[in-house]
């Protein structure tokens, strides 16, 4: 088949992207992850399917949604929020809602569509190296989807970056390295039972992941990024942070990037009906961002707050 | 060509001790006014009644000059001023007695910029100054000239029969009518020839006048006139030398006193003598600003290129080892400290259009005549004295062009997330054409500036008055929708172009609106040639005159035609976006999709969507301008266009016919009181609320981030609208971290053929007021690592935090 026709879910493309790798990128979020981090702040990207989401505050309680609903799911709870166990998120409250308080997280489009809104944005890309992040979710979940749109991107001289759990088969992984510029892997934790807790899945699967690639870097293009997402209290104690800077230390990447938590997903949460199970974790102060990227720099590795 | 890197030392000095004393001095002033001013200017003309009017002002500027107050205050290494204490705003009663007459007791009081004035200076207004006056200022008699026109004041103003004037927010020329001609550009003249090089070129011509030639008595009183007012200058700034001197005796240190022997040499020396170094230039170019303020009374002054005209004496002196890069930095930071001293009285109905408004324009970068990049040292360090000295003024106007050095663009994005408010960054490609346009050929067009708020311009070539009022486009489809009826005001004031629920097609409504604008524009037409038309009588600047290329040879005043260039003045359109997102929900609802009847629309507008929320919500979700969304995109070119055309039919004004400006798509904060005279739009916004500001998408209807709304912009015929049109991006200060995004976004500009753009911190009072008002922040968008969050969105707690890292909005 013709890369270009291939169909990914796509969640949402997100221009002027500038904390995602260099220059001015468009993020295009796929939706699905095999992962359930706790902190998620896209948790609407989980599920590999389309979800509809409520914004209660947009609602103008016109009562279109509830005569379109074909099983009833809105209306008998109280606020108009749907009944997660009937909904079969076929769309329809959302394709009459005139507020926009209703719509559809997800929708099918192919690697042509896909470019032709990153194109809209080439201008920019030409300077400072910017260009196409895929994000997710897990891009590596749409495998097929995820390596032509790389590919297709790279056809246009764009600069490709991939944000990936690493949680994903070795020989999907290698088939892309040679279309990509930079690839940011999340390290949660080194603690394999810890990992399992936090986000549902093992973590050895990734850190022989991290190590396939960091060995292979030497003969490719691609940059090597490590993100840390740190969560006070879940991922941030002195042998967590000690022990993936004896990991790290050994490989060959390009930096780390320590990306605080922070609470931005919260309202997502709501949208989707779902509890956010980290209320009571507070924002980490920028000093003890700080003091951890010391620890890594004193190691020799290039480190630093926040992403690129 | 720059020889400094970035890492020069000279970038991380910050402001001397010095500076920082001058800037708490001028920070901590208020705005005041005196009557000094007013009762010079009216005992000269008591003394010259019955005599020429340019010799009459030459006589006035002259008195003033030599008797006005002066001061130098400590550590002061520019000096120079229009009133004895920073903030002073100069009156001018010749222009504006009649508002000032009304609003004696108001003006400190009036929530819109207020002014301070004491009451003995009151009582001497109303003793020596009104009487004199009353009936001769030019605001009145432009008012008595309007009023007669039935048709023209009826479109002007809110009540014909009532003076002082309010305007309908219609179409408006209130400043014009109410203020100097100000826009006008630095003359370099001043530095290579001095004053006294010029009286030789007057006299020159003086001599050559044969008496017995048509017109030779008028040139010959303006070469008289001329004369006078360059000895008076000269005098004037030897007045300072004089003051230095005396100041040196007394001063408290050793330094101190050579600094103000060496002040008084170069006050004797400048602007009577061409300049030698870098101080005697940047001193000599701060005489002639005062100077035209005190003479003209105008607002937007511009400095011109000053990295240009001040560039060879800064250079000279440093390789003559007699500058270093420290001293030549506190000296541009001394005078960026003075640009923030200078003040404006505006009447309260221009007061409330424009709060806050007082610019004083500098430009940095651009080309010089051959196409090659300008950019030099000096654009460098303009930009860190802008950064170091923290001040809304000079407000920095770059020049972009695709070949602008990276150091350039990075200090530009510095200077963007010092979160000032500046620079206002223009393209090149675009201003050059829009001047091309105009008939200007390509070389000269390389060395435009920019005046006003903003304007492209020719230093020294154009007159100045470049501004000609505004034009409230959504007043004009709203009349288009009520058959030239004004709801607001409630009588006719447009021509009847048809009921719309007759209009068969989209074209119907377009034709309707174009019959609309062009009345308007009409109107302001006649409004501009009454104001210039009075100026030119009333109003001759003979010291400028000699600063402005041509006025001399042809023994014209400035606002007779004297000058090389004399463009029509531009308007300045308000509600763009407002009118294009009606258009297209009209477009879309009544046309195409034909879901939506007139019948239903003009009601739902009628009661201003009061039980219609669901029609509302479907047209606030509909495309919009600002979204990169072609169909949104083609009727904002189409409406732009449509609008230029009118205002280029008329290339005409009192001075000449060298071409019309044509529009900006500008606020100037009138988008507030233009909204309040305009009901419920087609857009969704309701009765009475703020337009969009200039060309920016209207507020919250961004939703696709600042590269849409960049390519929406370009997708505006720039060139053909003839000015610049303003847009402005906000940013949360995570977004200005690293230059690098911006000079991305910059360069992309660049390339995308948009006249302008500048890019704003929101600050910490923004996000405050997101947090009250959210249904007018909806697309405000905080970005972090793989996440963007809508502000308005996110919880309390977590918006505090945001709040609390965002630095509030300085001075
Ligand atoms: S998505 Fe479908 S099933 Fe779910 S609430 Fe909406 S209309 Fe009903
Ligand atoms: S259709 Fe939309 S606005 Fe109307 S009640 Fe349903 S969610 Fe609310």
């Amino acid at each position: 088949m013709n890369i270009m026709n291939v169909e990914g879910l796509v969640l949402n493309i997100q221009r002027f992207s500038i904390h995602d790798g260099p220059g001015i990128r468009s993020l295009v979020f796929l939706k699905g992850c095999p992962l359930r981090c706790q902190w998620c702040c896209n948790p609407e990207s989980q599920n590999p399917y389309v979800e509809m989401l409520f914004q209660a505050n947009k609602c103008i309680a016109c009562g279109q949604c509830v005569k379109a609903c074909p099983i009833g799911a809105i209306g008998s709870l109280p606020g108009l929020e749907v009944d997660r166990k009937l909904c079969n998120n076929c769309g329809d409250c959302a394709s009459v809602c005139p507020s926009g308080a209703r719509n559809m997280a997800g929708r099918k489009m192919t690697v042509s569509q896909v470019i032709s809104e990153l194109n809209k944005d080439s201008v920019f890309f030409k300077y400072g190296s910017g260009g196409l992040t895929v994000s997710g979710g897990e891009p590596f979940l749409q495998p097929a989807f995820t390596t032509a749109l790389l590919k297709a991107a790279k056809g246009r001289g764009f600069n490709t970056a991939i944000e990936t759990c690493g949680y994903c088969d070795r020989e999907i992984l290698r088939d892309c390295l040679d279309i990509l510029d930079e690839i940011y892997i999340d390290l949660k934790c080194m603690d394999a039972f810890k990992h399992q807790r936090l986000t549902g899945v093992k973590n050895e699967t990734i850190l022989s992941n991290i190590s396939y690639i960091s060995g292979l870097s030497p003969n490719h293009r691609f940059s090597l990024i490590i993100r840390m997402p740190l969560i006070p209290g879940l991922n941030d104690s002195e042998k967590d942070i000690d022990e993936a800077a004896e990991f790290l230390g050994g490989l060959k990447i390009s930096r780390v990037e320590l990306l605080p938590y922070h609470r931005f997903g919260v309202g997502k949460y709501r949208q989707l009906n779902r509890e956010y199970s980290l209320e009571q974790i507070p924002v980490p102060p920028k000093e003890s961002m700080e003091h951890i990227a010391q620890k890594f720099k004193s190691l020799g590795l290039n480190c630093q707050v926040g992403g690129k | 060509m720059l020889s400094l890197s970035l890492d020069d030392q000279v970038f991380k000095i910050g402001l001397t001790e010095r500076v920082k004393q001058l800037k708490k001095r001028v920070v901590e002033s208020t705005p005041w006014a005196s009557s000094e001013r007013a009762v010079l200017i009216t005992r000269a003309y008591q003394e010259t009644e019955g005599q020429p009017i340019v010799i009459r002002r030459a006589m006035a500027l002259k008195k003033i000059l030599e008797e006005m107050s002066i001061n130098i205050a400590d550590g002061e290494l520019i000096v120079g001023n229009q009133g004895t204490k920073p903030l002073e705003c100069l009156l001018f009663p010749e222009i504006q007695v009649g508002n000032l007459e009304k609003e004696l007791d108001t003006m400190d009081t009036r929530p819109w910029d207020p002014v301070k004035i004491s009451e003995e200076d009151k009582e001497i207004l109303k003793r020596e100054v009104f009487p004199y006056w009353k009936g001769k200022s030019t605001d009145e008699l432009v008012y008595s000239k309007t009023r007669r026109l039935q048709g023209l004041s009826n479109l002007l103003y809110l009540n014909p029969d009532e003076y002082p004037i309010i305007g309908t927010g219609i179409v408006d020329h209130s400043l014009q009518a109410s203020m100097g001609a100000g826009h006008s550009v630095f003359s370099t003249k001043v530095l290579t020839m001095g004053l006294e090089g010029i009286k030789e070129e007057v006299q020159k011509y003086l001599r050559a006048l044969k008496l017995t030639d048509s017109g030779a008595i008028e040139k010959k009183e303006l070469y008289e006139a001329m004369l006078i007012t360059i000895d008076a200058v000269i005098a004037h700034a030897n007045r300072y030398a004089d003051l230095a001197l005396e100041l040196s005796e007394k001063a408290d240190s050793v330094t101190r006193r050579e600094e103000l022997i060496k002040i008084a040499e170069t006050c004797r020396r400048v602007p009577a003598k061409p300049a030698r170094s870098f101080p005697e230039a940047l001193q000599a170019f701060w005489f002639i600003l005062m100077v035209i303020r005190i003479e003209s009374g105008g607002v937007g002054d511009s400095a011109g290129r000053f990295d240009q005209w001040a560039y060879p004496y800064f250079k000279k002196d440093l390789d003559e080892g007699k500058l270093t890069l420290a001293e030549a930095l506190e000296y541009i930071q001394c005078l960026w400290v003075k640009f923030s001293e200078i003040n404006y009285w505006k009447k309260e109905a221009v007061a409330r259009f424009h709060v806050g408004l007082r610019p004083q324009h500098l430009c940095t970068g651009g080309q010089t005549e051959d196409g090659l990049d300008a950019t030099n040292d000096l654009s460098l360090l303009c930009l860190q004295a802008s950064i170091d000295v923290g001040l809304q003024n000079p407000a920095i106007r770059v020049r972009l062009h695709k070949n602008s050095p990276e150091e350039y663009l990075i200090k530009i994005a510095e200077l963007v997330a010092s979160g000032m408010g500046h620079p206002s960054i223009f393209n090149d490609d675009v201003c050059i054409k829009q001047l091309m346009a105009k008939g200007v050929p390509l070389q000269e067009a390389r060395d435009y500036t920019l005046v006003g708020c903003p304007a492209v311009q020719l230093p020294c070539k154009e007159p100045g008055f470049s501004y000609g009022g505004l034009m409230n486009l959504a007043a004009a489809l709203e009349l288009a929708l009520n058959n030239g009826f004004w709801k607001k005001g409630n009588r006719q004031v447009g021509p009847q172009t048809g009921d719309p629920r007759s209009f068969s097609t989209f074209e119907d409504l377009m034709k309707a609106l174009k019959q609309q604008v062009e009345y308007m524009i009409e109107g302001w037409q006649t409004a501009n040639l009454i104001v210039e038309e009075v100026h030119a009588k009333l109003l001759p600047t003979p010291f400028h005159s000699t600063l402005i290329e041509n006025c001399i040879e042809k023994g014209l005043d400035k606002t007779r035609g004297g000058a090389k260039y004399n463009f029509n003045p531009y308007i300045s359109v308000v509600g763009f976006a407002d009118t294009v997102d009606s258009l297209v929900a009209i477009k879309k609802l009544i046309y195409e999709d034909k879901e939506l009847t007139w019948e239903e629309l003009l009601s739902a507008l009628d009661e201003n969507f009061s039980g219609k929320e669901i029609l509302r919500q479907r047209i606030l979700n509909l495309p919009k301008y600002g979204n990169d969304d072609d169909l949104a995109d083609s009727i904002a070119r189409e409406v732009g266009a449509l609008v230029a055309k009118v205002v280029r039919a008329y290339p005409n004004n009192m001075r000449g016919a060298d071409g019309a400006s044509g529009i900006s798509i500008i606020s100037l904060g009138a988008n507030v009181s233009f909204g309040k005279v305009v009901g419920a739009l087609p857009n969704g916004r309701l009765d009475g609320m703020p337009l969009a500001d200039a060309s920016s998408p209207v507020h919250g209807c961004d939703r696709n981030g600042p590269t849409a709304i960049l390519k929406s912009a370009s997708k505006l015929d720039h060139v053909l609208h003839g000015e610049p049109s303003i847009l402005n991006l906000w940013f949360t200060p995570s977004a200005l971290e690293d230059p690098q995004k911006l000079v991305a976004l910059l360069r992309g500009f660049t390339d995308l053929g948009v006249s302008h753009v500048q890019m704003n911190a929101v600050s910490r009072e923004t996000l405050l007021d997101a947090q009250a008002h959210p249904e007018n922040y909806r697309t405000l968008l905080v970005r972090v690592s793989g996440y963007n969050a809508y502000f308005t969105e996110l919880d309390k707690e977590i918006q505090d935090d945001i709040i609390d890292r965002t630095p509030y909005a300085a001075f």
